[in-house]
């Protein structure tokens, strides 16, 4: 069904304006960002950050995993929150575009 | 969070921001203290160049404020109309509330009511019956949001603040400027004086209340789902060109900054890549 999302309310959950930059952000990133890195690049709070991940992430528009990395001046791995976003997500925005 | 919508009518025309209200009235109650406190003692030329400052001020503060009066009755009548054809059903998760209104050292027993009533515009709480209604099309916030709206609503209901309101509210736009003024200012110059301080009061400790429930549900819940909602509003009243400041509700920017401080001083992140 054409506007399927808006019509479910998903796409109003994303018409967060830091919402949707956190979604166009991890579309260019195709490998994943994690928190610290999206905030950096969206320029919004990390904390933030990390709840709208938490609702996207319920919206089923975002997976994330947790794992070790690597970072500069650390001996040991840092745990980190690595995020990617579903392709239910580039077809909400599809839908918001469509509607626009 | 009740508030209402002055984006219909002739007012969408003004940008909405108590902000400029708030100016109209200082300068009002000003001019009414001095020198309209003295208008029986003015010479006949002073008079008259003080009514030329005075009644056009006096029209902006009217025109600026009518909006905010019809809306109000609107939402008054609104509200007993609807009440028959949409009337409040128990809140579905209500559990969930109870839980929060406990942890929030909430003694009474708190009802909450969902309603398809189009005069509740946001969710509203009635202190004396510690009951609080959230419309449907608020459903759209989820999870740690919506808690948080009920946060919010719940800090209101813990101490019943609204009361120190209509207290406020009372003395001062009675009794205060009767006292002071009322021998020797004409009866419109008293009567604007105490409307215009009564108002302001009533503002200033409205305002205090909202950030005070701001705090009360971002400390029970957190203060990152409360801002987002606030930014989600934010980006809504931005449409209907108002910044979200009312007589009752302080801008949203300045609820968002305040929260943001709180969201500063919660303890560390678990995580260093994030929570």
């Amino acid at each position: 069904m054409a506007m399927k999302f808006i019509v479910d309310g998903t796409a109003e959950i994303l018409l967060h304006p830091s919402r949707i930059a956190i979604v166009k952000c991890l579309l260019e990133h195709k490998d994943g960002l994690f928190v610290e890195q999206i905030a950096s690049k969206v320029g919004v709070n990390a904390r933030m950050v990390s709840h709208h991940l938490d609702v996207l992430e319920d919206e089923g528009l975002v997976k994330s995993t947790y794992q070790l990395t690597k970072v500069e001046g650390s001996k040991r791995g840092v745990a980190v929150r690595l995020c990617v976003t579903t392709p239910k997500a580039g077809l909400v925005l599809k839908d918001i575009k469509e509607s626009i | 969070m009740a508030r209402l919508d002055t984006a219909t009518g002739f007012g969408r025309y003004i940008i909405h921001s108590f902000k400029v209200t708030k100016a109209l009235l200082v300068a009002l109650l000003v001019l009414s203290i001095f020198p309209g406190g003295f208008l029986l003692f003015m010479p006949q030329g002073a008079r008259v160049a003080f009514s030329w400052v005075y009644m056009p001020v006096m029209a902006a503060t009217i025109l600026i404020l009518t909006p905010f009066f019809t809306h109000s009755l609107e939402s008054l009548v609104g509200l007993a109309y609807y009440r028959k054809k949409y009337p409040p059903a128990p809140y579905s998760e209500s559990v969930e509330v109870n839980e929060l209104a406990k942890r929030m050292g909430i003694k009474a027993d708190v009802k909450v009511f969902e309603t398809d009533n189009p005069a509740v515009k946001s969710p509203f709480t009635n202190l004396f019956y510690s009951t609080i209604y959230y419309p449907r099309s608020w459903f759209r916030f989820k999870g740690k949001e919506r808690l948080a709206i009920f946060g919010h609503e719940l800090d209101h209901i813990k101490d019943k603040r609204r009361f120190l309101l209509e207290v406020v509210g009372a003395i001062l736009g009675t009794y205060v400027f009767t006292l002071l003024l009322g021998f020797i200012a004409i009866l419109i110059v008293c009567e604007v004086a105490e409307f215009c301080c009564g108002m302001l009061a009533i503002s200033y400790v409205s305002w205090r209340n909202e950030r005070r429930a701001d705090s009360g549900g971002a400390a029970a819940v957190g203060a990152a789902p409360l801002i987002s909602v606030f930014e989600a509003l934010d980006n809504e009243s931005k449409k209907k060109r108002s910044d979200g400041s009312s007589l009752t509700h302080p801008p949203f920017s300045d609820r968002i900054r305040r929260l943001y401080r709180i969201l500063e001083s919660e303890p560390a992140v678990a995580l260093a890549g994030g929570e």
